[in-house]
């Protein structure tokens, strides 16, 4: 659905974006996690034609978006930054407004205005005037207007920003409903965010993107493989006995101090745990620790976004 | 041109609801009002006068005429109105959108750019005629005691009505380069003036300064005024409100590249 190739985007002495290319299929919901100055808001920039890049090409739900601007803007629904409001108009007249500008038909209208104030639970406030809306409602009255026309592509910059850990809560909700007919891109600078609400990742840093991965992969070190941490107290290094092990691959030390700590990949959906377990007990070791890990995003970006150069 | 009538419906009701636009159109029609009675006042005590002399040479007394002597001042003074206050109707027209980040919505709409400026064009020049209109009946009232020259009065109101549509549209293009209404009301009334008054820039025996005057809104305020329609002013009026709804355009689409 979306494509980009090399879109590098250059502002009188600054590069903000540079050589960005990825995709993103039918259906997918994708993070767009980046730091602040990241390029996040200039690469959606692009891809809703609100601005050209200096080079490099983006396809959207098929038409480029410098060469045929109008038939993209007809398939993305945006939420830029801060929410477009016109604070003097009711949410309800905002929203038929925003109906006529996205081409939505006059027999289509009501019914696509009732649908997203509905989904985006703003039935109580239709008549209110929207610059007396408090932050998180003016935020919903956003995305009650990039989903109105129906658009296949939703492209939503920081839609959690501002809001308070409830309404956060909400509207990350409602993103995962949207998610089953659209295909979603959305930009934060919050880890949580993109592992509660995207199936995938990408990591953008410094205007370069620097990650792109399935939250799956993620969480697993590889497509058949689990890894499991353990901690005991063991005279000597025991890394080659836990290798030798059923069902264990490899064992990674990863303590610096003296601790003995490891990393163990093993065949995933095999838990290994019991025969660890009775294997540290049976050679005499102090069992101090022993979990599944998840490989967490966390550590990723923190590593990913502090290193120069990056892991792609 | 999808889209217009949509701009124009929100356009419209931004004036109707916005406190601006109501303290403008009010200081507008104040300032029409006590120049209008004030020059009404001053015909009055003019036409005795005149009356008195004509008296005095053993002629016969005629009122002084109204238009050469009330309307064609009001007509003057009725075109530096509009040029002090319409600046100030158009100077939220892009700069507002800017600053609250509404423009990011429109220009991510399937509707063109032109719908954009025209529609906002057609709103503010709907205000101002409305405005133009009631000024109109208030003037008319001096039917209701003398019979003055409905044609020469309709002319100066054209005259009026078109001068003041191209301020809007200078208004507008110095709107649509800043994010501050101040700075795009301030700097519009600037502009007006200086393309209201360009004739005064240059000495008017050599060639740039004849120019100058040719290009100026005013010189072809003049004939209007008098009660003379000529249609070489019409077009340059018409020529220049296209020239700046252009130009505001391409300001509009270099927004990309700022
Ligand atoms: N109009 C502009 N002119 C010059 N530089 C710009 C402009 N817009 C953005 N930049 C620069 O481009 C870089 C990327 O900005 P961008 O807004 O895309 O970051 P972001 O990832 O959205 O950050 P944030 O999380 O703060 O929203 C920043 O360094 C910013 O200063
Ligand atoms: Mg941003």
């Amino acid at each position: 659905m979306i494509v980009t190739e090399n879109l590098t985007k250059i502002y009188p002495g600054k590069r903000a974006i540079d050589g960005v290319s990825f995709e993103v299929q039918k259906g997918e919901i994708v993070g767009f996690l980046g730091p602040n100055g990241a390029g996040k808001t200039t690469t959606m920039r692009i891809l809703t034609c609100f601005q050209p890049a200096s080079s490099g090409t983006a396809r959207v739900a098929g038409h480029d978006v410098f060469e045929a601007a109008d038939a993209v803007k007809r398939n993305i629904g945006y939420l830029p930054e801060s929410p477009p409001l016109y604070l003097e108009m009711r949410v309800r007249e905002y929203l038929e407004f925003v109906s006529r500008i996205k081409g939505v038909p006059r027999s289509m209208r009501r019914q696509r205005i009732d649908e997203s104030v509905e989904r985006c639970g703003l039935g109580d406030v239709q008549q209110r005037t929207t610059g007396k809306l408090s932050k998180g409602y003016r935020q919903r009255v956003g995305l009650a207007q990039a989903m109105l026309h129906n658009p296949p592509i939703l492209i939503l910059d920081e839609p959690t920003s501002g809001l308070d850990p409830k309404q956060v809560v909400e509207v990350r909700r409602l993103i995962r409903e949207l998610a089953g007919e659209h295909t979603i891109i959305l930009s934060t600078h919050i880890l949580p965010e993109v592992s509660m609400t995207c199936e995938r990742v990408i990591i953008i840093n410094q205007g370069r993107i620097v990650l792109s991965r399935s939250l799956r992969d993620l969480d697993a070190p590889g497509p058949d493989r689990e890894s499991l941490l353990l901690e005991v107290e063991a005279s000597a290094d025991v890394s080659e006995q836990l290798t030798s092990l059923e069902g264990v691959h490899s064992a990674q030390r990863v303590a610096a101090d003296g601790a003995r700590r490891y990393r163990l990949l093993c065949d995933r959906g095999r838990d290994v745990r019991p025969r660890v377990a009775s294997f540290a007990v049976q050679q005499g070791w102090r069992l101090l620790e022993l979990r599944a890990q998840e490989t967490n995003l966390e550590e990723i970006y923190l590593r990913v976004v502090t290193s120069e150069g990056g892991v792609a | 041109m999808r889209g217009f009538s949509a701009i124009y419906g929100r356009e419209m009701r931004a004036y109707f609801t916005s406190p601006t636009a109501y303290v403008v159109s009010v200081v507008f029609l104040l300032a029409v009002g006590l120049f209008f009675m004030t020059l009404l006042r001053n015909y009055i005590s003019f036409d005795a006068y005149w009356r008195e002399r004509l008296l005095e040479a053993g002629r016969e007394a005629v009122p002084a005429d109204v238009h050469q002597y009330l309307l064609r001042r009001f007509i003057s003074t009725l075109g530096a109105i509009t040029l002090f206050v319409l600046p100030f109707i158009t100077m939220g027209s892009f700069a507002e959108e800017y600053r609250s980040g509404t423009m990011e919505l429109l220009l991510t709409s399937p509707i063109g750019q032109r719908s954009i400026v025209l529609g906002k064009f057609a709103a503010a020049s709907t205000v101002f005629t409305l405005l133009l209109l009631i000024s109109l009946g208030l003037v008319s009232s001096l039917f209701l005691y003398g019979n003055p020259d409905p044609t020469s009065l309709l002319v100066g109101f054209v005259g009026v009505w078109l001068q003041g549509e191209s301020f809007l549209v200078i208004g507008m293009f110095i709107s649509s380069l800043t994010r501050s209404q101040v700075v795009a009301g301030i700097g519009g009334l600037g502009a007006a003036l200086l393309l209201w008054l360009a004739g005064l820039l240059g000495d008017p025996t050599s060639t740039l300064g004849i120019w100058l005057n040719e290009l100026s809104l005013v010189a072809h305020f003049e004939d209007f005024s008098k009660g003379i329609l000529d249609s070489k002013h019409v077009v340059f009026y018409v020529c220049f409100i296209f020239f700046w709804l252009f130009l505001t355009l391409r300001s509009l689409e270099s927004l990309k590249y700022r």
